[in-house]
């Protein structure tokens, strides 16, 4: 079994741990830290929504403009013009209400799964699981468009949300694994001696007790789906089934000239999860600093 | 109750999905639906759709999806990925330089019926690929110095004309920079440099056909390549292109000279207050410029390959070449319509859209075999951090040298 912290069952109670990454909370070392972490993760996004508002058809800026040239909202204007930005949001957002609770679902599932697994056993699922943590991407494309082109699902939907059956990355599974461990087992003991079933106890014991971990789980699923390029670049090809991403790379073949209708497209791009994430930061947080 | 709420989320989910497959509109394609796919910008994509639904209104029992990619990357894992899986798109637009790979797999299916002396013999030899030709092409461009004539007067120098030396560039660069106007620019890769290296009677590889090695070790080269860098001295070096690319300076007004194909010039014309002509690339031992064109090939898996042809013959034909030309784009291939007014634009900038022509008795190719891509894209990267002071001339040489060796041996 793997011997680094992230695997092991925690032995420290989680409101220590929590009060512990807390405790410099209201240093002034720790404002301006976070401060400049705020900061380098603004900026880009300050240029994004600053460039989307320059006027379209001028050659581009040279640097940062605080007040973009001829301000106004020409690009937001124009993006319908160039891409059918609400049929995509359309199929982005189905792509989404499917895939992201059915990563939500699997990734808990296996991960619970793991986690009450005998030592030999999850030993082997953990290196597994791992593995295919580092399989380049390229080498699953053929595959997969093999599969799907077999299944007769090419070039609709289905490729962008299948992932979602494996959880969309390994990564996931190993999350909810770590936050399944975290649990005293005792919990899950008691459960089985009341004759609760693998699916009642995962349910009614484990899940409310992983609730921060389900929602980063969530948080994550979106960010992979809603910005899922690739999958959409190689496996969609009608118009009608094309999602935000393959859309805003249309956008990039625009002239620099036009380039704040690109801006304009990533911003509609970025602000669904951004808001999103906002909203559910609290429990985001409380999934890095240990459950509940 | 609980336990059923799994099981009736995954039946759920399973629904949505099946829902989701039930929405392909696209899934069942009628027997004679073409997919063509190709790269380029928004303008070049509707310039073929409107191409395609020429061809759709000439041959109506045919229909024509376009698939657009924009980026050229994008474009050929897409082309990979599909081949690979048995799935590729009926025809599809490709630069010879990256055919090769395609061409040695042997999933190109050669055109038929095509009456070849219709066309200029360059383009047509670039897409030949073991003494057959595998793709029609679709234009013959090649490189050129684009100039702004207001900036040259402004300075008080001559603009470039037919027959102007490596030292006439110099020297007109040199007086423009000290006229305080940038005087020149151009993309720091293979694509630049090769003419030069021709021009300075130096090779580019080997041996064209088949290609062992890169050759910019040679003593032309290297003067090429100095030259080149030198030139720099006097407008974009590699930090400004970075941050701002000569193509933008240009468009702008603000640079002298740059050098490109004539894949610029829609670009160009959109930009009103810009003024400009072309010349051809300057000459040291012999006239030389690269050959820069791309052509529709015929999946042999398409399973269309009838109508694919046909549209392939149409597409670099009078009627489909006409709606490419029109775009500004293109020089075609097709030598009647190169030397209609639909391409020469004597009403349109440049005004010396003939240098293209004048050209193509100079256009040299680079490779078209297989790993040519690979190798050349290399290539690029070393000669980037040349023109960026990164890598000394020695080091630069040897490393293509040295990679275009391993990768041209695959």
């Amino acid at each position: 079994m793997p011997t680094s912290p992230f695997f092991e069952r925690s032995a420290r109670p989680e409101r220590a741990e929590r009060s512990k990454f807390g405790s410099g909370a209201g240093s002034g070392a720790a404002v301006v830290g976070r401060a400049a972490v705020v900061v380098v993760f603004l900026t880009p996004v300050a240029f994004l929504v600053l460039g989307s508002l320059r006027a379209v058809g001028i050659p581009p800026a040279k640097g940062f403009e605080l007040i973009p040239e001829g301000a106004g909202f020409e690009a937001y204007r124009a993006l319908n013009d160039h891409i059918p930005i609400g049929l995509l949001l359309r199929n982005s957002a189905l792509v989404a209400l499917v895939a992201v609770p059915l990563t939500v679902l699997v990734a808990s599932w296996a991960g619970f799964a793991m986690a009450q697994l005998p030592r030999r056993a999850r030993t082997v699922a953990l290196a597994a699981t791992l593995g295919m943590l580092v399989i380049p991407l390229p080498l699953v494309w053929v595959p997969r468009f093999v599969l799907y082109n077999r299944l007769g699902v090419i070039d609709s939907l289905v490729p962008l949300m299948a992932p979602a059956l494996a959880a969309t990355t390994p990564f996931t599974v190993l999350l909810t694994y770590r936050a399944f461990r975290r649990v005293p087992p005792e919990l899950f003991e008691a459960a089985r001696l009341e004759g609760a079933g693998a699916l009642s106890t995962w349910w009614r014991i484990g899940l409310p007790l992983v609730r921060s971990t389900t929602t980063a789980v969530a948080a994550i699923a979106l960010a992979l789906h809603w910005g899922n390029y690739l999958d959409a670049l190689l496996y969609v090809r009608t118009p009608g089934n094309r999602t935000l991403p393959l859309g805003l790379s249309q956008l990039a073949g625009l002239d620099t000239n036009d380039a704040p209708i690109l801006l304009a497209g990533a911003v509609v791009l970025t602000l669904p999860p951004l808001l999103l994430l906002a909203l559910v930061q609290r429990p985001l947080l409380g999934a890095v600093q240990g459950e509940r | 109750m609980r336990k059923t709420f799994a099981a009736r989320a995954l039946a759920a989910a399973a629904l949505l999905l099946l829902l989701a497959a039930c929405s392909d509109e696209g899934g069942a394609d009628a027997p004679a639906t073409l997919i063509v796919q190709a790269a380029g910008g928004e303008s070049e994509i509707q310039a073929i759709e409107q191409m395609a639904k020429a061809f759709e209104a000439k041959f109506a029992d045919v229909r024509v999806e376009v698939v657009g990619v924009a980026q050229q990357g994008d474009h050929m894992a897409r082309l990979s990925t599909a081949f690979a899986a048995g799935e590729p798109p009926d025809v599809f637009l490709l630069n010879y330089r990256r055919f090769g790979q395609f061409a040695a797999r042997g999933v190109i299916d050669p055109p038929q019926d095509l009456s070849i002396d219709d066309y200029y013999i360059q383009p047509l030899n670039a897409f030949t690929f073991e003494g057959r030709l595998l793709c029609l092409p679709q234009n013959v461009s090649s490189s050129v110095t684009y100039f702004n004539p207001s900036l040259f007067a402004k300075a008080g120098v001559p603009v470039p004309k037919a027959g102007w030396t490596f030292a006439d560039m110099r020297s007109a660069a040199e007086r423009l920079q000290a006229a305080g106007i940038e005087a020149i620019g151009f993309e720091h890769t293979m694509r630049t440099v090769a003419p030069f290296v021709w021009s300075a009677g130096g090779e580019v590889v080997d041996n064209v056909a088949k290609p062992t090695q890169i050759t910019l070790d040679t003593p032309p080269a290297r003067a090429a390549l100095t030259y080149l860098k030198d030139l720099l001295r006097f407008g974009v070096n590699a930090a400004e292109e970075a941050a701002d690319p000569a193509e933008e300076r240009f468009a702008r007004g603000e640079l002298a000279m740059f050098l490109d194909s004539r894949r610029a010039v829609p670009k160009f014309r959109k930009s009103e207050a810009l003024r400009f002509d072309v010349a051809p690339l300057p000459v040291d031992k012999q006239r030389a410029t690269l050959l820069a064109s791309d052509a529709y090939c015929v999946s042999k898996e398409g399973g269309h390959t009838e109508e694919a042809h046909e549209f392939a013959r149409f597409a670099v034909g009078p009627e489909g070449g006409r709606i490419l030309a029109a775009t500004g784009r293109t020089v075609p291939s097709h030598m009647e319509l190169s030397r209609s007014d639909v391409f020469l634009a004597p009403n349109e900038q440049p005004p010396s859209a003939s240098v293209w022509l004048d050209n193509i008795d100079a256009v040299r190719p680079l490779p078209n075999v297989g790993p040519w891509n690979e190798t050349e894209e290399n290539a690029s990267d070393a000669l980037e951090q040349f023109f960026a002071d990164k890598l000394s001339l020695d080091q630069t040489v040897a490393r293509i040298t040295d990679e275009s060796k391993r990768l041209l041996s695959r």
